[in-house]
């Protein structure tokens, strides 16, 4: 209970010094208003992003490489979806968790089951090898074209005491934040996610307890896909892609994480609306161009400087 | 209860058990006893399905379990005590308690037999919201029985019980172990042979992966060659 009471009173603070920050810019500097709450609703789509990462990773130890590809495939999925059937993008992403749930399951259960029990590394080359049958797949289902959804409200905007905010970014973000508090329950309130933090804690002891460790992979890797989908259908109604936008999203993602420095959900969300800040901010100061660069940067700086990221320990 | 017939079992091309056979019967406490290396751990792991032996049987209750994974045997009823204890130490207590139940059938019994371990080991209880990382070595071991008993066993296997505990510890578990033999079958795997001989009603000794002996605990104790080579008397 403490514990508890320590992080919500955390967490508290954080939010209070950054409503005072934002409300400091609203009556100095209104541009970088602008561009600091662009960031961070974009924050909450990347910790969403990482969150599916995370997990795989926190649970099998692999590097997932294809999670940016699952990404883009949620993406052309929604477009698919919208331009075929005219399904909004919002709706339409309660069907493409479960497919993206479908396949994630399946590769563990196909491919990654198999080359598991070979040595360390061979799961991201299959991982990798993936991505690029993915980008293959897109390149000849929707062509090399970058894609975006034009949806009859894409333009409009919410007024809040004179701010306009765009009003799918708005709608993104709290999603995002849903699927997070979603994830968090099922990994520490149901049994099944109980029992993948035991995998993930010790193998060969779940195993002990009656645990079917390789269903718990299998689900984990599912529902990283799942979120990854996610992920995708939302960034669709904010973001043109295209079939090789994956690797972007991936890294994007890695950066999150590797700032958090722990896959603790509150630590994603934080580093995402970090991450969003800086690259928006930077992106206004040397150009909308370098955004991914920005993050990229941002990686690197992170493993050079504070290789536990903020919320992580040493060694 | 338990039969495993000529089993022997390999690392890649490293063969560790040779034709190994022995048996436990319903409500028998039997010890297992090796030196380092003997393979004591390898044949646990082998009846808990962790590994798969080349060639032989292990069959439990009439069924054959020699190549099911350890969920499936686990359901069947056996549990396993691993050696190292292997606790999920950032976990509490009683969150490493509730994972010992994971199985369908032992999730129907789980308020029964959280209660009886508590009675048991009333220790637990009382440190139930704490970290398992953080309990001495003795509730270590304590919270690794309980947890293997809350999957419900009729077979109960525990490697290396007293390893790494003070004496006067090792002398508690050990009594604990003889007590829940009242209510669990017991095929225990030890070093110390002298504590294993006195609480075991039959005893099979195990050197360099094959049995070499076998008896009543009484009768070995008696043995010239045993108490040479086991109880260094
Ligand atoms: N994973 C493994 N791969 C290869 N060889 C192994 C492996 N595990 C154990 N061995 C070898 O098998 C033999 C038996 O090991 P095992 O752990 O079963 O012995 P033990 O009787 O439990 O010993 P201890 O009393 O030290 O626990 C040893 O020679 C050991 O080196
Ligand atoms: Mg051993």
């Amino acid at each position: 209970m403490d514990i508890l009471w320590q992080r919500l009173i955390k967490s508290l603070l954080i939010a209070v010094t950054v409503v005072v920050a934002l409300v400091i810019l609203y009556f100095v500097a209104l541009d970088y208003l602008y561009v600091v709450l662009g960031g961070v609703l974009v924050g909450g789509l990347y910790a969403l992003a990482a969150l599916g990462l995370a997990l795989v990773f926190g649970v099998m130890k692999i590097l997932n490489l294809a999670h940016g590809s699952m990404m883009v495939l949620g993406a052309y999925l929604s477009f698919w979806f919208f331009t075929l059937y005219g399904i909004d993008p919002f709706i339409s992403v309660v069907l493409v968790i479960p497919i993206l749930f479908l396949l994630g399951f399946a590769i563990e259960y196909f491919l990654m089951d198999k080359v598991a029990t070979l040595t360390a590394h061979q799961p991201v080359l299959v991982a990798f090898g993936l991505m690029v049958v993915l980008e293959s797949l897109f390149m000849l289902l929707w062509t090399a074209d970058p894609r975006g959804l034009v949806l009859p409200y894409s333009g409009a905007r919410l007024t809040v005491g004179g701010l306009h905010i765009s009003l799918t970014r708005f709608v993104a973000c709290v999603l995002s934040v849903v699927g997070l508090v979603c994830l968090a329950i099922i990994m520490n309130r149901t049994l099944i996610g109980r029992a993948i933090q035991a995998v993930s804690q010790d193998f060969k002891a779940a195993c002990f307890v009656g645990i079917n460790a390789r269903r718990m992979y299998q689900l984990a890797f599912g529902i990283g896909a799942a979120f990854a989908g996610f992920a995708g259908s939302l960034i669709s109604v904010i973001y043109a892609f295209e079939p090789t936008s994956g690797l972007a999203f991936v890294i994007k993602a890695l950066a999150v994480i590797v700032l958090a420095g722990s896959g603790r959900i509150s630590g994603l969300i934080i580093a995402g609306v970090v991450l969003g800040i800086i690259e928006s901010v930077g992106a206004m100061i040397i150009g909308g161009g370098f955004k991914d660069a920005i993050s990229f940067a941002v990686f690197l700086l992170v493993l050079l400087l504070k290789p536990e990221g903020l919320f992580g320990r040493r060694g | 209860m338990l039969e495993v017939r000529s089993l022997n079992v390999y690392y890649g091309n490293i063969q560790v058990l040779y034709d190994v056979s022995f048996k436990v019967e319903k409500n028998e406490l039997v010890a297992l006893i090796g030196s380092n290396a003997a393979g004591k751990t390898t044949l646990l792991d082998t009846i808990i399905g962790w590994l798969h032996p080349k060639s032989g049987s292990i069959t439990f209750n009439g069924f054959r379990i020699d190549h099911l994974p350890p969920h499936k045997v686990v359901e069947l009823g056996v549990s396993i005590v691993p050696e190292g204890r292997m606790l999920f130490p950032a976990l509490t207590v009683l969150e490493n308690l509730m994972l010992g139940a994971f199985t369908r059938s032992a999730r129907k019994k789980i308020q029964e037999n959280l209660e009886k371990v508590f009675e048991i080991f009333p220790a637990l209880k009382e440190r139930k919201q704490q970290l398992a990382g953080t309990l001495s070595g003795g509730e270590q071991q304590m919270l690794a029985i309980g947890r293997a008993l809350m999957a419900n066993p009729t077979l109960l296997l525990l490697d290396e019980p007293s390893q790494g505990l003070a004496p006067i510890i090792v002398t508690k578990i050990f009594s604990l172990i003889k007590e829940l033999n009242n209510w669990v079958t017991i095929l225990m795997v030890e070093q110390n042979a002298y504590k294993a001989l006195k609480v075991a009603s039959r005893v099979y000794i195990l050197e360099n992966g094959r049995i070499v002996r076998e008896g009543e605990s009484q009768e070995l104790v008696k043995d010239d060659g045993i108490r040479k080579a086991y109880l260094g008397v």
